[in-house]
């Protein structure tokens, strides 16, 4: 085998911003847990105790704030892109939501030519990008107002709950899924192999290769 | 032990304030000086070191008369506690006697339980990061005393007994009452509940600064009842199909790798039989 050509998914900053927000997002819904279940209890003394926790839940917050401030201010032009696609949902998203299920468990299967992103990644980005909003707004009131509208609590909770399943989900394709864990080299080194560029992102090949041309 | 409560009897009181002595006294709270209210209350409300006191309404009748209306304000203790459902981490419990006790330790001075109190009773202490309250004399009343502020009552406007009694003995107030004040009422028997204070008001609660149907929030059903539960199975539901995913994956990808061996020409161990 050919030594792979590889290709530029995405900017330092924006990488940069996707894992100090992973971080954040993570111990937010950890500390923010421990006030919503009893499975991570046994996690309190690791911040010292519950009030420990809860200045965790907000130092983490800002930090969270950081990274979605931080691409918006240095790279206008990539988050407006990314914008623009994720609200865009086309023919062929919805077909590959089709292929998804047999995805999911590791099965290769065809799918309509994707573009910069599939159909799953604008799902799990609509899902984050409303829920990353409505927690920040209500965590805000939380924090800030003496007393804050009584339905920012189930609100919270609520958002934190479906922000969480779906984090999951995007966790699992990219680290654990053999056919889908090529992608991680986009969000870590930048760039992804020709190859699997090819294969999962038909459309965004075209259009790459078209322009050259 | 059956559920306890206290009586407070309005057209009885005197506002001399003797159970906000001796509760601060029971109870060892220290005595702060508030600024003037510009009235009679000692106070502008309760506080994490002021568990009950009298406040005072001042209410302009149509005529230029001034009516004077005051009332014991105190945890209620109520049958349908907003305080003790917000809770995150059951730092408030219900005692048999119908307290609604705070577990010190668990306290975290969270405060959701000041959003969700119908009476603005929880007072959270910022410095100690501990949410006060009235304990209704938790320590008296399980020992078969009576509360500090039922005990110092002169009048007897504050009296202390099982729920059952208390209900039953406000009809008789109440009686005794509307030879004096026509329109005066009994409050607290029937909301929320049953609360552990049954109040004999002379005149609308409004006048009292209570409100006429005390409620919870519907947003604190929704929070405890649905998104709860909701969110737990979500998260559960999520961790369990990826889990069952990510066995499946792999044992795809297995033997994928075995069929790719055998075109191969078989297993090392076959190949190195072989050759």
């Amino acid at each position: 085998m050919s030594s792979k050509r590889m290709v530029k998914r995405f900017s330092a900053a924006v990488r940069v911003s996707h894992w100090l927000y992973a971080a954040s997002f993570i111990t937010l819904a950890v500390t923010g847990y421990l006030q919503f279940g009893s499975a991570l209890d046994w996690m309190i003394p690791l911040f010292g105790s519950l009030e420990g926790a809860m200045v965790v839940h907000r130092v983490a917050a800002v930090f969270l704030i950081i990274a979605v401030v931080l691409p918006l201010l240095m790279r206008p032009r990539e988050v407006s892109a990314w914008l623009n696609e994720v609200f865009n949902f086309s023919r062929a998203d919805a077909d590959f939501l089709k292929a998804f299920p047999a995805k999911f468990v590791g099965v290769k299967k065809e799918i309509p030519p994707q573009g910069f992103y599939n159909g799953g990644e604008k799902i799990n980005s609509l899902i984050q990008i409303i829920c990353g909003a409505g927690l920040i707004i209500s965590g805000l009131f939380l924090w800030l107002s003496a007393a804050p509208p009584t339905i920012m609590y189930p609100l919270h909770a609520l958002l934190m709950a479906i922000g969480v399943a779906s984090a999951i989900g995007h966790i699992y394709l990219a680290l654990l899924n053999p056919i889908s864990n090529e992608a991680i080299g986009g969000m870590i080194s930048g760039e992804i192999s020709e190859q699997y560029m090819k294969e999962n992102h038909g459309r965004w090949y075209e259009q790459v290769y078209k322009k050259r041309v | 032990m059956s559920r306890m409560a206290r009586l407070i009897d309005i057209t009885r009181c005197t506002a001399c304030r003797g159970c906000q002595v001796s509760c601060k006294r029971w109870n060892q709270l220290a005595g702060e000086i508030g600024a003037f209210t510009g009235s009679y209350q000692s106070h502008d409300d309760l506080s994490p070191g002021r568990w009950t006191m009298i406040k005072f309404y001042e209410e302009k009748k149509p005529g230029g008369e001034m009516a004077w209306h005051f009332r014991k304000a105190t945890c209620m203790h109520c049958a349908d506690a907003g305080c003790l459902k917000a809770c995150p981490n059951e730092a408030l419990v219900r005692e048999e006697n119908g307290t609604i006790r705070r577990i010190e330790e668990n306290c975290i001075g969270c405060g959701h339980c000041v959003q969700f109190c119908p009476f603005d009773i929880p007072k959270v202490d910022e410095v100690a990061q501990k949410m006060k309250k009235c304990t209704f004399c938790y320590d008296r009343i399980s020992n078969g005393r009576e509360p500090a502020c039922a005990k110092t009552c002169v009048p007897r406007a504050i009296v202390y007994g099982t729920w059952d009694e208390m209900a039953a003995l406000a009809d008789e107030r109440l009686a005794q009452a509307q030879k004096l004040y026509p329109d005066s009422r009994i409050y607290g028997r029937d909301e929320l509940g049953g609360l552990g204070v049954i109040y004999i008001l002379p005149d609308t609660p409004a006048k009292y600064g209570l409100p006429e149907d005390p409620s919870l929030p519907f947003t604190l059903g929704l929070w405890k009842d649905v998104v709860h539960p909701f969110g737990k199975g979500l998260i559960g539901a999520s961790l369990a199909a990826t889990g069952l995913a990510f066995i499946i994956s792999r044992r795809n990808a297995m033997k994928l790798k075995e069929s790719a061996k055998l075109e191969e020409g078989g297993y090392d161990d076959e190949q190195q039989k072989n050759g």
